[in-house]
């Protein structure tokens, strides 16, 4: 079956046509998720061919669950966020006697237009200070402003409660606050 | 405004610069998911989730050396048969239809009439003992 044919079809049935061995519902499931996979862990692990490693990794799993996956349990992309997530944190541990801070920023290619150049001044910073932050931390407002996922939904990628996921977060954007804040002069950067 | 507002408002400016576009999976990646989905079903086909064997009760277990269940009905007909013709002799038997013919071609000494052909030595011993 095409892809463009199963872009009506649940995450779930994709799975149980997967199980039955349909190999056109592995990939419209790859073409749906690994990019949201990818995406985290580029922003978590800061480093292209690591998060491409994850990205595999968690697909993989995700193929040797789906004959016993439990419809209506979970959502398809919140528990690959979760094992991405899971696998990002264990290399992470493993990292952190390089130390987090020292891992190397994703090349901005931003045309160097002036605004362009502010813009991606801040987006830097800003993600220069989520790197310091606690990994929960980093993780929640991850889930949360860069792949739109809703308080809800990141509980159940942390497996906490959703006020948790809020203190979390109160507790994160004060922190981020506070480092861009007394980093400003030094960055150059307007905060308005 | 509150320092919580300013920081909220900075935040999600800050926030939206660092917005990147959703990465695109490399064709190398692809490849190796792809081919993990297909080793993982291959896998799968060629060793199907084997069906629990029903294991056997201990009683089962027990009456197997000695046939089974079949083996061990007959060995209670004829426990029962000899416990009975034990208890009650030969002539209850005999009242039983089809049962009795045989009880009575069998009663009596079985050496009475019983010659081994053709060798003296051995009849004389059987009748003499």
């Amino acid at each position: 079956m095409a892809f463009d044919v199963m872009s009506d079809i649940s995450d779930e049935e994709l799975l149980s046509l997967y199980a039955s061995g349909d190999q056109a519902a592995a990939r419209a499931l790859m073409l749906r998720h690994a990019p949201r996979v990818l995406s985290l862990a580029k922003r978590l692990l800061k480093d292209t061919a690591e998060a491409e490693d994850v990205t595999q990794e968690a697909m993989l799993r995700l193929w040797k669950i789906a004959p016993d996956w439990r419809t209506g349990e979970a959502k398809v992309s919140t528990w690959l966020y979760r094992v991405g997530s899971n696998l990002c944190t264990d290399r992470l541990r493993k990292k952190r006697g390089v130390g987090l801070d020292e891992a190397p920023e994703v090349a901005d290619e931003t045309p160097n237009v002036e605004d362009q150049m502010i813009a991606a001044d801040r987006g830097r910073a800003l993600r220069q200070a989520m790197s310091r932050l606690p990994e929960r931390q980093k993780l929640a407002l991850t889930l949360r402003h860069f792949e739109e996922q809703s308080n809800p939904e990141i509980a159940e990628v942390l497996e906490t409660s959703v006020e948790a996921v809020e203190s979390l977060l109160s507790r994160a954007r004060r922190a981020l606050a506070s480092d861009l804040s007394s980093n400003r002069s030094a960055l150059g950067l307007a905060m308005d | 405004m509150t320092d919580t507002e300013k920081h909220q408002i900075d935040l999600d400016a800050f926030f939206k610069d660092a917005v990147e576009p959703a990465p695109e999976l490399s064709a190398s990646l692809m490849a190796n998911i792809l081919a993990d989905a297909g080793e993982v079903a291959a896998a799968r086909q060629v060793s199907p989730e084997r069906t629990p064997v029903k294991r056997k009760g201990w009683l089962a277990r027990m009456m197997e050396p000695l046939g089974g269940i079949q083996g061990m009905a007959a060995v209670g007909v004829c426990t029962v048969l000899g416990v009975t013709v034990g208890y009650a002799g030969t002539d209850t038997l005999q009242s039983i239809p089809g049962v009795g013919d045989i009880v009575a071609s069998i009663s009596g000494d079985p050496l009475d009439d019983f010659t081994y052909g053709g060798i003296d030595g051995f009849n004389d011993f059987l009748a003499e003992g």
